[in-house]
């Protein structure tokens, strides 16, 4: 329900959604394969963290923003500085979040 | 002896040399002795003053001697009467007391070779001089000069040791047979007073002899009992060393480990070998898992200088095991005040660190499942109002919903223990500004909420800012809003009166009907929080008070 809740909001945003993943290989698979502008990362997926799919990611110089319900403290050190919105967050936090992202060094 | 203020001494002069000396027969005339008239004895008065003098000899011998001159200047009616003693070296007599005009002279004497006290010696007999300056012409110097002297010796034990004598500085007074019967009687007495006070002398050199041994058993002693002292100290010290629950070592100035307790080799997993240096553990790390130095534990912090202080490190065991320790160390200085070694107290806290980490994750799981509920709820809501004609009542719920989920995340963050009230205004109206433009005044004590509490004032704040947002305070420029609140003691219970107050919005001049948000505050919220809440609306803006009891110290935060 949440997963869809964020595409509905992509696509509110004006975004074409691929996925979404609802597990972690196959997130892995998307984020190492397929071309795409930006991920929406929750930090927990079906149970395990989500920092592989970040890593791939971050070596493809694709941006994206972690969505999560622990916390701002509780994401790991390395991604500290990534754009993060709380859950549940408005179509507004998202849009904020995705400019933070593009605005770090992405496309 | 050797007071005399008079400088005056024919202190040992030496023998003259040459031959013009006056022979000694010039100068005496002991023989005239029986010749002379003499008086009858008077035993009466030589018994009293023999009495006297034992007396005195019992009472004081240290002064014995001078006691005797004085009796003999008394009984003998003498110009000067006295004591000579001969020397340890036997090469000179000193005058050892003297009573009447020759008292200046105490402490002086004659050569034993070349003077009347070994004349007399010499002849082993009593001999009368008349002016003996005549052949011992350093005698002139012992003023006033003599006419006539009257010596006796007297012995120990078959040896001359001394002379007593009288002298007669005029010729008014000549000495007599009588004179000398009284003078030999007397020089017994000094050949026993001599005896005392040689023993008196021996007794107190054993006296002070014995006095040093006493001194020297009562330092021993003293030692002793220090050192009982400290052993018992020391036992002590070690009995609470080897006592748990605490672990302890202590190493010297570089570091060596020189003991440690039982407690600190089994949390060690070993025994450190001689020579091993800061820490007996193998390895040790940071509480991040970061690798630690030995010469960077606490203990060799401490030694090179850092404050002591209490610091948590993991302690890697022989079996890969790892604990964490709590390690609090204390350096040890000397009398001079120099770093002499370090001790350091350290103890197990894996359980509370595991038992602290689980609850965190359990509490982290909570938060994580209530906000993914939350969002779920979102979604379903999303789904549900599709129509165009819902998009404002999604935009109010969704925000309801964020509102909700801020409290929460503020609650979580205190392990579901409460919140601040004054953080909880911060969150709800850091959107319209809180914390950073002028609208807001935050005005009260530190007060903790219980979860309940928070989440139910974190809706009604949001409420209210979304409302002067829109009608009130913060829909025009210039307006403000301010919320003071104070603890009310009450007889029973403590309570939270909180006022919400808006100036500078539109003039209020019809009282507007409420709207949803604010009736479900009123009613919704004094349900929630056992309270009341009022909300009316004054010429120069809303005002909101909210009232409610506070938990007491000690009730359980329940939500």
């Amino acid at each position: 329900m949440v997963a869809l809740l964020a595409e509905r909001m992509l696509a509110e945003l004006g975004c074409r959604v691929i996925g979404p993943a609802a597990r972690l290989d196959k997130a892995l698979e998307l984020a190492e394969r397929h071309a795409f502008d930006l991920a929406i990362l929750d930090i927990n997926i079906n149970g395990k963290k989500v920092y592989p799919v970040a890593a791939a990611l971050a070596a493809r110089g694709i941006p994206f923003v972690f969505t999560t319900g622990y916390g701002k403290a509780r994401v790991c050190d390395r991604y500290r500085d990534r754009p993060t919105v709380q859950k549940p967050y408005r179509v507004e936090d998202l849009r904020t979040a995705i400019a933070a992202a593009y605005g770090r060094g992405g496309r | 002896m050797s007071d005399n203020p008079n400088p005056v001494k024919p202190t040992m002069p030496t023998v003259p040399s040459g031959n013009a000396v006056v022979p000694l027969d010039a100068i005496l005339c002991t023989e005239e002795l029986s010749r002379r008239p003499h008086r009858p004895p008077d035993y009466e008065t030589e018994n009293r003053a023999l009495a006297a003098l034992v007396q005195a000899l019992a009472d004081s011998p240290q002064t014995i001697l001078q006691t005797l001159a004085d009796t003999l200047l008394e009984v003998f009616k003498a110009d000067s009467a006295g004591i000579s003693l001969l020397t340890g070296d036997e090469k000179n007599f000193y005058w050892a007391a003297i009573a009447g005009d020759w008292k200046p002279h105490l402490g002086g004497g004659t050569p034993r070779n070349f003077g009347p006290c070994g004349d007399v010696l010499d002849c082993n007999a009593p001999l009368l001089f008349k002016h003996w300056e005549r052949r011992y012409s350093y005698l002139l110097q012992a003023t006033p000069l003599a006419e006539e002297g009257l010596l006796v010796p007297f012995h120990v034990r078959g040896k001359a040791v001394g002379t007593i004598w009288t002298i007669a500085h005029t010729q008014q007074r000549k000495f007599d047979a009588e004179d000398l019967r009284h003078l030999e009687s007397l020089g017994r007495f000094a050949s026993a007073a001599y005896q005392t006070v040689q023993l008196q002398n021996a007794e107190e050199a054993r006296r002070i002899a014995l006095d040093l041994m006493e001194e020297a058993v009562r330092s021993r002693k003293a030692v002793e009992e220090l050192n009982d002292t400290l052993r018992e100290s020391e036992e002590r010290y070690r009995t609470l060393f080897e006592l748990g629950p605490v672990a302890v070592y202590s190493c010297d100035a570089a570091g060596a480990i020189l003991n440690y307790n039982r407690q600190a080799a089994d949390l060690w997993g070993r025994e450190p070998a001689a020579g091993e240096h800061f820490s007996g553990a193998r390895r040790l790390f940071h509480p991040d898992g970061s690798p630690m130095p030995h010469d960077q534990c606490p203990t060799a912090r401490v030694l090179n200088g850092s404050e002591a202080r209490i610091s948590e490190c993991m302690i890697e065991r022989p079996d890969g095991s790892r604990l964490t320790v709590v390690a609090e160390v204390r350096k040890l200085k000397d009398r001079r005040g120099d770093v002499a070694g370090a001790i350091s107290c350290f103890y197990d806290i894996t359980e509370r660190k595991r038992d602290e980490l689980r609850q965190q994750l359990l509490i982290d799981e909570l938060n994580h499942r209530v906000k993914n509920t939350l969002a779920t709820v979102q979604s379903i809501a999303a789904h549900t109002l599709t129509a165009a004609s819902d998009a404002e009542s999604r935009r109010k719920f969704d925000e309801r919903l964020i509102a909700l989920a801020r409290a929460h995340d503020l609650v979580a963050q205190r392990g579901w223990e409460g919140a601040s009230l004054r953080e909880l205004l911060l969150q709800e109206l850091e959107p319209y500004g809180a914390g950073s433009r002028e609208p807001f005044v935050l005005a009260g004590p530190d007060v903790d909420l219980r979860p309940k509490a928070a989440l139910a004032l974190g809706l009604a704040f949001h409420e209210l800012a979304t409302n002067a947002a829109k009608h009130g305070a913060l829909s025009a420029p210039g307006g403000s809003i301010r919320v003071d609140w104070e603890r009310v003691n009450g007889s029973k219970v403590s309570a939270l009166r909180l006022k919400w107050a808006e100036t500078g919005g539109p003039a209020i001049t019809v009282t507007p009907k409420k709207s949803f948000g604010l009736t479900v505050i009123e009613r919704g919220l004094s349900l929630e929080l056992d309270g009341t809440v009022t909300i009316a609306f004054d010429p120069e803006g809303l005002t909101g008070i909210i009232e409610f009891p506070l938990p007491t110290a000690g009730e359980a935060n329940v939500c």
